[in-house]
């Protein structure tokens, strides 16, 4: 009888991840989610400090003026280029927060991955699978509850 | 490889460097520095008064200082389109007579006003007598105080008098400096540096993880 070979896909091999693997999939997970956080957490500082930047910008404009190193229509110029570099501190928010949440969401992906990989290898002690099992589920409660129920918004004067 | 990969490093550092430095000096390019003497005939005749050629492209513009510091002397400028200039030349008309004079701002700094707007002033002449300073902005024209961007062919004139008796000579100076390429030059060269530093990291790490033999999982 002629054998048949079937290449097994990536899905396939999931929850079949050993152990040293799965481990590597949660210590990864958490990488690119610590990386897309802290992202998140600088693009949100440089949005909450845009009018602070502003207002310093344009001081910096006026003391210029007023020394004579530029005239009148120099100040205006930098004043308008002040206003859109604050306008886009503030829109790149959406952006960045955006790409974050996809590369979190990613990492947490990996991590319920290597979860669920504990909680199906009979090699580990029954309570550590459960809890992976919970962790796994609890994981995946956040990235849907964060996708379906929050929204990033931002104003732009 | 080690070698090209430091080249490739120093190379896009410079750029990073060089951006700003180019930008800060190529902001501005200076297309007059110098101090003047003109007759006194230029006040009765534009071909004796000293002309000062420049060509504006699209969003570009001019800074003039304009400055006078000698006793007797009145100094006027005026700036013309190429077109009236060439027109009063061959007609060799009183500067003082030439209808069409272009519009400018200049500006009067002075510390601590926060009126802003109010030292700033739309004029077609700046006088100086004896002694003065005026710095211009002029782009082709001008709405308010705001400058109206006209791309073409002008030139500044002055002419004067002196009121000296024997000395008829008007003693001035002028600093012209024109819109140059040095913000987008620092843009290009951030962009291209930054570009180059991000490459070659990234071509490390894969070089990297293919010469240990490690994957990522």
């Amino acid at each position: 009888m002629e054998k048949k070979q079937v290449k097994a896909s990536i899905f396939d091999k999931l929850p079949l991840l050993d152990k040293n693997r799965a481990a590597k999939f949660v210590i990864y997970g958490l990488l690119i989610a610590i990386i897309f956080g802290t992202m998140m957490m600088i693009s949100r500082s440089v949005a909450d400090n845009s009018s602070q930047w502003a207002d310093l910008a344009d001081k910096e404009n006026q003391i210029s003026y007023w020394n004579g190193e530029y005239g009148y229509n120099d100040y205006i110029e930098r004043q308008q280029e002040i206003l859109r570099i604050e306008n886009w501190m503030n829109y790149q928010d959406v952006i960045f927060m955006n790409i974050a949440r996809i590369g979190i969401n990613i990492g947490l992906i990996f991590c319920i991955t290597g979860f669920l990989s504990f909680a199906v290898n009979d090699k580990i002690d029954e309570n550590t699978r459960k809890i992976s099992l919970i962790i796994a589920g609890l994981i995946l409660f956040l990235i849907m509850f964060t996708t379906f129920f929050s929204g990033i918004y931002v104003a732009v004067g | 490889m080690e070698k090209k990969i430091k080249i490739l490093v120093l190379v896009s550092i410079i750029l990073i460097i060089l951006g700003p430095i180019l930008g800060l000096f190529l902001n501005k390019i200076t297309l007059v520095n110098q101090s003047f003497v003109t007759s006194e005939t230029s006040n009765s005749d534009v071909q004796n008064a000293t002309a000062i050629e420049f060509t504006l492209v699209k969003n570009q513009k001019v800074v003039i200082e304009f400055s006078a510091f000698t006793e007797n002397v009145t100094a006027n400028l005026i700036i013309l389109s190429k077109g009236t200039y060439d027109l009063a030349y061959a007609a060799s008309t009183p500067p003082g007579s030439i209808s069409g004079e272009k519009y400018f701002i200049y500006s009067e700094f002075t510390f601590g006003d926060t009126n802003l707007a109010g030292q700033a002033s739309p004029d077609d002449i700046r006088t100086i007598t004896a002694e003065g300073y005026w710095y211009i902005e002029f782009a082709g024209g001008v709405d308010g105080d705001y400058l109206r961007y006209i791309p073409g062919d002008y030139v500044v004139i002055v002419y004067g008098t002196n009121s000296g008796g024997i000395n008829l000579n008007i003693y001035f100076d002028l600093v012209i400096k024109i819109d140059g390429p040095g913000k987008m030059l620092e843009t290009l060269f951030i962009l291209i540096g930054v570009g180059l530093l991000v490459a070659t990291m990234l071509f490390v790490t894969i070089e990297y993880l293919k010469k240990t033999g490690r994957g990522l999982l």
